[in-house]
């Protein structure tokens, strides 16, 4: 636990409020599989710190510690959600990208040309990816009794991705597999059937 | 509302402001109200809420420092707020449980900070929770 309130989410975003065309809340990110500067697994371990919050708040009984987890909690979800929506409103064609590295490093995947000064080094893209939706998932299920609304923007989030599926083939078979599964208890199947997976309301904010 | 970034994020919660601005402490971001200033938020009420904790986060450094919270516009629910750290130093809370008036049949509430002659606290965090412990 005091690992987790140890850890600061303004420092997970600092690569994806980048990415998203925002002043990143800190001076600089994480190290480590974090870092930007060699090879790395960008947002990957932001995604399970996310998991881990979301988890440990249904857990603990000690009031003032579930409330700074949810503070931890909000400031990482509200981050994501910003970035998404900057991302959405700078590159409209995208919306519902959102990640600590840039979407070249999924054309390469997908088998397209990547210059080598644009190669982002991120050696699993879907992977990282999948854990940031991951721990969106698991914060919409977890607090949706106490914060329905926090649950909503995680939802939201979350579902946003369908906006940039189509073009990615590997996107379908590894992300949606898993919030499919997620949708059974989550409520994610209607939702999906009533075609709200496009535009987040909370994206619909013009920029200052 | 814990991403206090005077753009899309507060923008969202309608922020209104006059007075006040936002800057980082501990990398952590926060608004704050200068003398007579304010700041205000627009939060959606899920339906079949039927109570509402509103959690405020502040910081030791600003022990003393006072702001009034006004609900919904209206002058007779303001309520003195008076930074009164728990701890010796670093983040904490202060919780009020709003009464159910203020919720019952309402899609919105609106939450405004006014500071007096003095700076108010910065605010750091705005959660609204159902239940208790959060």
């Amino acid at each position: 636990m005091n690992y987790l309130l140890k850890l600061e989410p303004e420092r997970f975003l600092h690569e994806m409020y980048k990415v998203a065309g925002l002043e990143p809340p800190t001076e600089e990110g994480y190290q480590g599989w974090e870092r930007s500067d060699r090879v790395n697994f960008r947002g990957h371990f932001f995604g399970h710190y996310i998991s881990a919050l979301a988890q440990a708040v249904d857990v603990v009984s000690d009031c003032e510690t579930q409330r700074m987890l949810m503070d931890k909690l909000h400031i990482a979800i509200e981050g994501i959600a910003a970035a998404q929506t900057n991302y959405a409103i700078k590159h409209p064609e995208h919306c519902g990208y959102v990640s600590a590295f840039r979407e070249v490093a999924l054309d390469e995947v997908e088998g397209r040309d990547v210059s080598v000064d644009q190669k982002e080094n991120v050696l699993v893209p879907w992977y990282c990816l999948h854990k940031i939706f991951a721990g969106l998932i698991d914060t919409h299920e977890a607090v949706n009794d106490r914060d329905p609304v926090l649950s909503s923007v995680a939802l939201d989030a979350a579902s946003a991705t369908n906006c940039l599926a189509s073009g990615f083939p590997v996107l379908k078979k590894t992300l949606f597999s898993h919030l499919t599964m997620k949708c059974m208890t989550s409520g994610m199947a209607s939702i999906s059937q009533s075609n709200r997976l496009t535009l987040p309301t909370h994206q619909k904010v013009s920029p200052k | 509302m814990f991403t206090f970034d005077n753009n899309n994020a507060e923008y969202g919660r309608q922020l209104a402001q006059d007075r006040s601005y936002v800057s980082l402490l501990h990398n952590r971001s926060f608004r704050v109200a200068n003398p007579h200033g304010m700041f205000s938020y627009l939060f959606s009420i899920p339906a079949d809420t039927e109570e509402i904790i509103l959690t405020l986060t502040f910081h030791s450094l600003d022990a003393g420092k006072q702001m009034i919270l006004r609900v919904n516009d209206d002058p007779k629910t303001d309520k003195t707020i008076t930074v009164e750290p728990y701890i010796k130093n670093g983040f904490f809370h202060h919780d009020y449980v709003l009464p159910k008036e203020w919720i019952t049949n309402k899609d919105m509430i609106k939450l405004m900070f006014l500071a007096g002659e003095q700076q108010g606290g910065r605010l750091f965090g705005i959660g609204l929770y159902r239940t208790l412990p959060i």
